[in-house]
């Protein structure tokens, strides 16, 4: 009974730790090397792996749109040795940024010196590159620096951009209040909020493309363009709350082309109905015709076979048995 | 009667034509050892002979030829032979063999029997012309010959080497062996397009690339080679470019494998240590050369310059212009291997002084003194009421070789240049820079408790930084 208790204790904690999941754990930064940077195109693949490292090395695995981890790249000196081969020495300032790509906000930075040799001037860069390490404290702490920042900024800008929204949707500016909503990131905790007004935010849009749909369909309807009132009506979404109505005026139509339709049919029956019984006096005639020919002709024929029947036994008997007697 | 005069005839000519051959002889010898003579430098012909051209005087025309291959072997040895001035064959003068005119009364038993009549002299020197018209000119009583003579002069060269009276390269002490190395000048791979341009921060700079041009170049290889044969002939092999470049990759790659069998560990390396894993020598030989188109004719032009690594100053050199021929029978490798080869000697004459010098007044080296910026001192803070400059400038004065150096001094620098150390300290090892600063190191340790770190650049060059390690 007491292991049982522990194991639900134990699982019930469990599930309250995961659902109770710090926001800030939510928040995706997407590496990213822009291809203006400075560095020598050998360089470039290595400065990418160590941003990706940056980025999964600190639980930053997931990619988003949201937050990107770049970096900015100076050449603080160079140098090239006079001796055989030369040797080239270069050192680095990298300044690493994360940056809310929608708001183009600088959300953290931070610089760090790296110095590099190599027989070229490429392997003096990608031994630079070489010498970041991800897990240093510097880094780390940028890294969560940045999750907070997130999280904090996120928190004060929620209830202002809410009322931005609101006000785009208000004047009819759907899609523009939608843009605003949809720059709040998933891991803010009102998301859930957020979600939900942007779900209305955007019926609403579909409802207006709705109206204009229907009153184009009544139109064409006035000028018993059917078939292109139903084409207006098809473009009107499910989502919409104008849809049942969309539905009828559908019914409508589909009625109106119903009765229409049964009238044509029946008229089109009648005179199918026309033609056949033409046809087939014609064909009895035919048939009439045709057997009077058969009769005329099969009477012929018994008149002649019978004239040459005689002739026959007439012949058979004087050849043959003339023979054999 | 008749008879009997016919006898004495038949005896007492062939006595007297006898007699008269040797007066000539004697004659000759007389003159002869009197060395009255002028030289002056033909040719320098492949495989390292020696065309002359030997005035020699007497009353006698015949006597003056018949001398001039003595005096040729006789002039090269102790006097040299003068340049010859006519432009088209830019020859140069020839130094003698020996350092000094007194070698000649030092090894007298010698030389009395090398320039004997059909002594050893004349297996060194042939004549090429003699009595052509114009060299025999009437200079008062006496004649004035002039005789054209062939010298084997390296083979005259190794023969004094063997007799001693002339050092080797490698016989002169001078403790730890300078190790040679030729390269390409960088003039010659921008010239050649061996090279690489890099934007160093604004500024398009080229940089000489080796690798390329020793895979490229064919001529550079065999004029490499054709100076380390000549080199090694003297006994004195060089360091080859090729080599070290291709060692330097096997090291990287050896950094890049080894790694700890118990803990994975791969092997420490500094950034001064990877910046010095390059190709090292104490004395690079440059070489350049460039063609001189003359309408259908076509001359090389070359320049070898010996420079000291550490200090920078060029210790030996040789260059010409090798004679021009017709562009279609130039074969360049070949030819260019030839006229080096052939101008090799006054190189290998001035490497010679250098190494007699390092062995006469010590090697020259350079120290440079630094301090690390969180040293909490530099080389104006008081030790024992005296700047640590000055102190250290004492100790480096009290070890020189001859007392003389000289010094840039400034608050976190010292630059210690033309500093000239022993071949050789104290328990008889030899000495270098590193070896050298080494004694300052311990004086700074031991009488002020001053920790430093000592870096050495070859033989010649040690840097010490104080403050740490």
């Amino acid at each position: 009974m007491l292991k049982k208790l522990f194991g639900a204790l134990v699982l019930l904690t469990t599930v309250l730790t995961a659902t109770a999941q710090a926001p800030e754990s939510k928040i995706c930064i997407t590496p990213y090397l822009c291809e203006e940077v400075a560095l020598p195109q050998g360089a470039l693949n290595s400065m990418n792996n160590k941003l990706l490292q940056m980025a999964t090395q600190n639980n930053f695995g997931s990619r988003s749109n949201d937050f990107v981890l770049t970096v900015n790249t100076t050449v603080a000196d160079k140098q090239i040795t006079a001796s055989v081969p030369a040797q080239y020495i270069v050192d680095l300032e990298l300044t690493f940024y994360v940056v809310g790509i929608a708001e183009q906000v600088i959300v953290n930075q931070t610089a760090v010196s790296v110095r590099g040799i190599g027989r070229t001037n490429d392997r003096a860069y990608i031994s630079a590159i070489n010498h970041i390490n991800p897990r240093t404290p510097a880094l780390r702490r940028f890294m969560t620096e940045a999750r907070e920042k997130i999280v904090d900024y996120y928190a004060t800008r929620v209830p202002v951009l809410c009322s931005k929204a609101q006000s785009l949707a208000d004047r009819g500016e759907y899609e523009k209040a939608l843009g605003v909503l949809g720059t709040i990131p998933e891991s803010v905790e009102e998301y859930p909020m957020i979600a939900e007004k942007m779900t209305a935010t955007y019926v609403q849009m579909l409802d207006k493309y709705a109206t204009v749909s229907l009153q184009t369909a009544k139109s064409k309807m006035v000028l018993k363009d059917y078939e292109g009132a139903l084409e207006e009506l098809g473009y009107v979404d499910p989502m919409s709350s104008r849809f049942d109505e969309a539905c009828k005026m559908v019914d409508t139509i589909k009625a109106t082309l119903d009765a229409r339709e049964q009238a044509e049919m029946a008229a089109r029956l009648e005179q199918m109905e026309m033609q056949r019984e033409m046809a087939q006096k014609m064909h009895d005639d035919e048939m009439m015709m045709r057997k009077k020919q058969l009769e005329a002709s099969q009477k012929s024929a018994s008149e002649r076979a019978s004239a040459q029947m005689d002739s026959t036994t007439n012949s058979l008997q004087s050849w043959l048995f003339g023979k054999l007697q | 009667m008749k008879k009997l005069f016919l006898i004495l005839a038949l005896m007492v000519l062939p006595v007297a034509f006898a007699a008269a051959q040797q007066r000539k002889i004697e004659k000759a010898n007389e003159q002869t050892a009197a060395w009255r003579y002028d030289i002056q430098n033909e040719a320098v012909g492949s495989e390292n002979t020696a065309l002359v051209l030997v005035w020699s005087y007497s009353k006698k025309v015949d006597i003056a030829q018949r001398q001039a291959t003595k005096n040729a072997i006789h002039g090269l040895i102790f006097r040299g032979a003068a340049a010859n001035s006519d432009p088209t064959k830019r020859t140069k003068a020839l130094a003698p063999l020996v350092a000094s005119p007194m070698v000649e009364q030092q090894y007298a038993a010698f030389f009395e029997k090398f320039f004997a009549d059909n002594g050893e002299y004349a297996r060194y020197a042939a004549v090429t012309s003699a009595g052509k018209a114009g060299t025999v000119m009437k200079v008062g009583k006496e004649y004035k010959v002039g005789v054209y003579v062939t010298v084997q002069y390296s083979d005259l060269r190794k023969r004094l080497e063997d007799e001693g009276i002339i050092k080797r390269l490698t016989e002169v002490a001078v403790g730890k062996k300078p190790s040679i190395m030729v390269v390409p000048s960088d003039v010659w791979c921008i010239q050649q397009g061996y090279y690489t341009e890099v934007d160093n921060q604004g500024q398009t700079e080229r940089v000489p690339d080796y690798a390329r041009a020793l895979q490229s170049d064919p001529n550079l290889l065999l004029v490499i080679s054709k100076i380390g044969e000549l080199m090694a002939e003297r006994g004195y092999p060089l360091s080859d470019l090729e080599a070290a470049l291709k060692s330097i990759r096997e090291e990287e790659t050896d950094m890049m494998v080894l790694t700890s069998k118990d803990t994975g560990s791969e092997l420490a390396e500094t950034p001064m240590e990877q910046l010095n894993r390059v190709a090292k020598a104490d004395i690079w030989m440059q070489m350049t050369w460039s063609e001189n188109h003359m309408g259908p004719r076509v001359s090389v032009s070359f320049n070898l310059q010996g420079k000291d690594a550490y200090t920078g100053k060029q210790i030996a050199a040789s260059s010409g212009t090798c004679p021009a021929i017709f562009a279609s029978m130039l074969d360049l490798p070949v030819y260019l291997a030839e006229n080096v080869g052939a101008n090799i000697e006054p190189f290998n004459n001035q490497l010679m002084a250098f190494f007699d010098d390092m062995s006469q007044n010590g090697r020259e080296v350079r120290l440079t003194c630094r301090c690390w910026d969180d040293a909490g001192y530099d080389f104006e803070s008081d030790f024992d009421g005296e700047e640590l400059g000055f102190l250290i400038e004492d100790v480096v004065a009290e070890t020189t070789a001859n007392n003389k150096y000289t010094l840039d001094a400034s608050q976190n620098k010292l630059n210690f240049t033309q500093v000239r150390i022993p071949l050789v300290d104290e328990r008889g090892r030899d000495l270098d820079a590193r070896r050298w600063a080494n004694k300052i190191k311990r004086m700074l340790k031991e009488k002020y408790n001053l920790e430093s770190k000592l870096i050495s650049k070859g033989l010649g060059h040690a840097i010490l930084i104080l403050g740490g390690k």
